[in-house]
């Protein structure tokens, strides 16, 4: 730290070497610089603002539609036209400009600066609420006449500019929304498409008046069960009525009446009247004989094979009759039993009805799986479906606003027509008397305090192009050989006086310095008026 | 020590009571010089020589010496300086310098305070008890010191050079200052310069020397960036002081001298017109010229 402090200091007085050719720059650099200061022209500045309720033909039209006018945007659009070259030109004209400029790159030079030095800035926020924006047009220039000139021309094209952008504004906006108004129908002709085609792709699942899937779902199996069960009570009926059947005969006996039908026997009473009674005729004869005769009697014998002829002729009537042989049953002229064809009849009806429903219940079963089935589909048939109309509803409001705003605006633009324009001029173009720039004191100061700067670089510069030893340490780090050791200097009177008198001197021409620094900047209005009546007069 | 010189200048006012007085009054003899040993009065210089009075004040107002505000402190600066150079001359704790008794005082450019220097060197040495010093002025361009001293006229260095037949005890004149003679330059010719490179100069410095054994012969040399001839000098004496002064010779020039000189020689920096608080900077004794020793006695040889 110490050493540091040292090395600063000793830089220091090394520098201090070459003080006057500092002090002779500072000198220099000062009054070069206080007179070009001078020499910098003044800068006017004027401006005009104006309030453009640029938004009441826009807004209410685009509001809600997802496109706000963004305000950046609104005022590059305004510069660009206020700005555009055939504005500028006739600005020119107006301030005389374009009599300097022949060719054309010097001709877009001019613009170009002309250009630069025009600011229009836009504060939507001030004061006013809701729509409009306030804009502020400035330009700046060495005379103040000019800069009115150029505010003036500037604010009366604004104006002309912004009344017929505001027409075309709102024709814009109409194209626009007609445009809009093109794009929703056709989405929604292809909305109301979509959801036709999804209902005949997903028919029988819409959910329609049948209700709610599950619910469907449910009816079906309750059906189904309901049927199962109407089958086993028929089934038992059917199991019943067959029985029924087996235990009555089919024909009744001759000369039986209904009510003895309830015999076991109806089997051998099927068979036909007439063999019948001629077995028992053939019978009673044999007993008859047998009483009479033996076994061996011819007669005896032929009574026999005619019972056995008989027997056997019975059976086969029997067996006729059994398998329902209708020769069989009209030879035996047996009647059918009434009783028994009810009993049949009842068992077709409930065989058919079993059928029925054993049909009724495999379809329902089938419907119930295809139900099943469709469980994870129904849902998202179903969400689609809504969403399907969700989109057209939608769409179709949106049509519906848009088209009557499409109406609102027709009806507006008409009314504008009337004159209802927002337009106003808030600040008329004004200029200040003073120039606002450029500052010149503290440009002054600035090149005094850079003057002596300067002195100061150019003293430590030549220190550094030409050291010295100041100490025994440099001495040491510059030199190879031992130093023996340091005399320090000697202040004779003569010298001692010499040292005072050039501090004095030093110090005289610092202070006259900082009073030509004084004076400059006391002076330095009525300086730079000579200065610019000079420059005038030479122009 | 002005009291005791002012004495002696009482004592000594006329040049021909000179050796009486140093004979008859062994009081005004010995008091000044209370440790030197009694040498027979005839060999010394004194005896045949008139004593050059040593002009303090004029040297203090031509800026020769400080001012009396300061003279403790350049004295203890001066003290510190010659330490080294008599340690090379004796040889304690360094090796022993060849021709150590030779001192040659330079710098780079004139004005950097070669003639002070070797005036404060020259005093402070004179001091020591064991040795004598002659101060010589080879600054053949511009003789300050003899001028100083008014010598400027009187048989000197450049005579001696010349003329072997000029004795060397006609040269050294002795002065009110106890152990300190001084050689003027004598008169300036044309072929001044090289004469000081010549061996003639060589062998007047080694008589001058030898007129008493712990003579210490400190040389007031030229510039070296001057001529030629002053590096040549160089290589005549054992030790060389080179004077830089503070905030004002260039770097560049002082290593530009130094590369002319004789490096053999044992070479050592005295800064001057130091600003006060430098010149208590501690500094080393350090020479490091041990190892030349060696050279400069084969280069001898």
């Amino acid at each position: 730290m110490n050493t540091a402090l040292e090395n600063a200091l000793s830089e220091l007085r090394s520098a201090w070497r070459f003080r006057w050719s500092a002090v002779a720059l500072a000198w220099v650099v000062c009054i070069v610089g206080w007179v070009g200061v001078l020499f910098i022209p003044d800068q006017y500045k004027a401006s005009a603002r104006v309030f453009v309720d640029t938004e009441t033909a826009l807004q209410p039209l685009l509001k809600g539609l997802a496109l706000e006018p963004d305000v950046d945007n609104q005022l590059r659009l305004v510069r660009q036209a206020l700005l555009s070259r055939p504005h500028l030109e006739q600005v020119a004209r107006a301030i005389d400009l374009d009599a300097q400029a022949t060719t054309p790159e010097q001709k877009d030079a001019m613009i170009d600066g002309l250009r630069r030095r025009i600011w229009i800035t836009s504060d939507a926020s001030r004061g006013y609420e809701g729509a409009g924006s306030l804009y502020e047009i400035t330009f700046t220039d060495t005379k103040r006449e000019t800069t009115l000139i150029v505010v003036d021309e500037l604010v009366d094209t604004f104006v002309a500019d912004t009344l017929s952008a505001k027409r075309e504004g709102s024709e814009t906006a109409q194209r626009f929304l007609e445009q809009q108004i093109a794009d929703v129908e056709r989405r929604l002709v292809e909305a109301e498409n979509r959801l036709a085609e999804f209902k005949r792709e997903n028919v029988g699942l819409v959910p329609g008046e049948q209700g709610d899937y599950f619910q469907r779902l449910q009816g079906m199996m309750e059906a189904v069960s309901k049927a199962e069960a109407r089958l086993a009570i028929a089934m038992r009926r059917e199991s019943e009525l067959i029985r029924q059947l087996n235990s009555t005969s089919q024909y009744l006996q001759p000369g039986e009446s209904q009510a003895s039908v309830e015999d076991g026997n109806a089997s051998s009473r099927g068979a036909s009247n007439s063999t019948t009674a001629q077995l028992l005729e053939a019978q009673a004869l044999l007993d008859d004989l047998l009483l009479r005769f033996t076994d061996k009697h011819p007669v005896v014998i032929a009574t026999r094979e005619q019972i056995d002829r008989l027997t056997t002729r019975q059976k086969q009537e029997i067996k006729a009759l059994e398998s329902g042989d209708p020769v069989a049953i009209a030879a035996a002229g047996l009647q059918r039993n009434p009783l028994y064809q009810e009993s049949q009849l009842a068992l077709n009806r409930v065989r058919v009805e079993i059928a029925a429903l054993r049909g009724e219940i495999s379809d329902g079963k089938d419907r119930v799986a295809e139900l099943q089935r469709l469980v994870n589909e129904a849902p998202e048939v179903e969400a689609e479906f809504a969403r399907l109309n969700r989109d057209y509803d939608v769409t179709r409001a949106n049509y519906s606003q848009l088209v009557t705003r499409l109406e609102k605006a027709r009806i507006s633009e008409e009314a504008e027509e009337t004159g209802s324009v927002v337009f106003e001029v808030i600040d008329p173009p004004s200029a200040r008397f003073d120039p606002i720039a450029p500052h010149r004191p503290l440009l002054m100061a600035g090149v005094l305090l850079f003057g002596i700067s300067a002195g100061c670089a150019v003293a430590y510069l030549r220190h550094l192009l030409k050291p010295v030893f100041m100490s025994v340490r440099d001495v040491r780090r510059v030199v190879g050989y031992p130093v023996l050791g340091a005399i320090s200097s000697s202040w004779t009177e003569k010298t001692r006086s010499v040292l005072v008198r050039n501090n004095l001197a030093l110090g005289g021409a610092l202070a006259l310095l900082l009073a030509v620094f004084g004076a400059a900047i006391v002076l330095e209005e009525h300086g730079a008026r000579l200065v610019q009546s000079l420059l005038g007069a030479s122009a | 020590m002005s009291r005791l010189q002012r004495a002696l200048r009482k004592i000594q006012g006329k040049p021909g009571e000179t050796s009486g007085s140093r004979v008859g009054e062994p009081e005004a003899v010995k008091v000044p010089e209370p440790h030197r040993r009694a040498l027979p009065p005839v060999r010394r210089p004194e005896d045949v020589m008139p004593a050059v009075v040593f002009p303090f004040d004029k040297m203090r107002a031509e800026g020769l010496l400080g001012p009396q505000s300061q003279t403790r402190m350049i004295a203890d600066q001066f003290r510190r300086i010659k330490r080294p150079l008599i340690a090379n001359i004796a040889g304690k704790r360094v090796a022993k310098v060849a021709d150590g008794n030779f001192i040659m005082v330079t710098s780079a450019v004139s004005g950097e305070g070669k003639t002070v220097t070797s005036v404060n060197l020259a005093l402070s040495m004179s001091r020591e008890q064991d040795y004598r010093v002659v101060l010589v002025d080879a600054d053949v361009a511009k003789p300050l010191l003899s001028r100083m001293l008014g010598l400027e006229s009187k048989v000197g260095l450049l005579d001696a050079a010349r003329d072997d037949q000029v004795p060397t005890s006609k040269i050294i004149y002795p002065t009110d200052v106890p152990g300190l003679s001084v050689v003027p330059v004598g008169e300036q010719i044309q072929t001044a310069t090289e004469l000081l490179a010549s061996d003639q100069m060589e062998r007047v410095l080694r008589r001058i020397q030898s007129e008493y054994k712990s003579n210490i012969v400190v040389l007031d040399s030229p510039p070296m960036l001057l001529t030629t001839e002053a590096a040549a000098l160089s290589s005549k004496v054992g030790q060389i002081v080179f004077v830089v002064m503070a905030e004002q010779t260039p770097q560049q020039t002082v290593l530009d001298a130094l590369a002319v000189l004789d490096d053999s020689r044992a070479i050592s920096i005295v800064l001057n017109q130091c600003s006060e608080a430098d010149a208590y900077v501690s500094y080393g004794y350090g020479y490091g010229q041990g190892a030349d020793d060696e050279a400069v006695q084969k280069s001898m040889d």
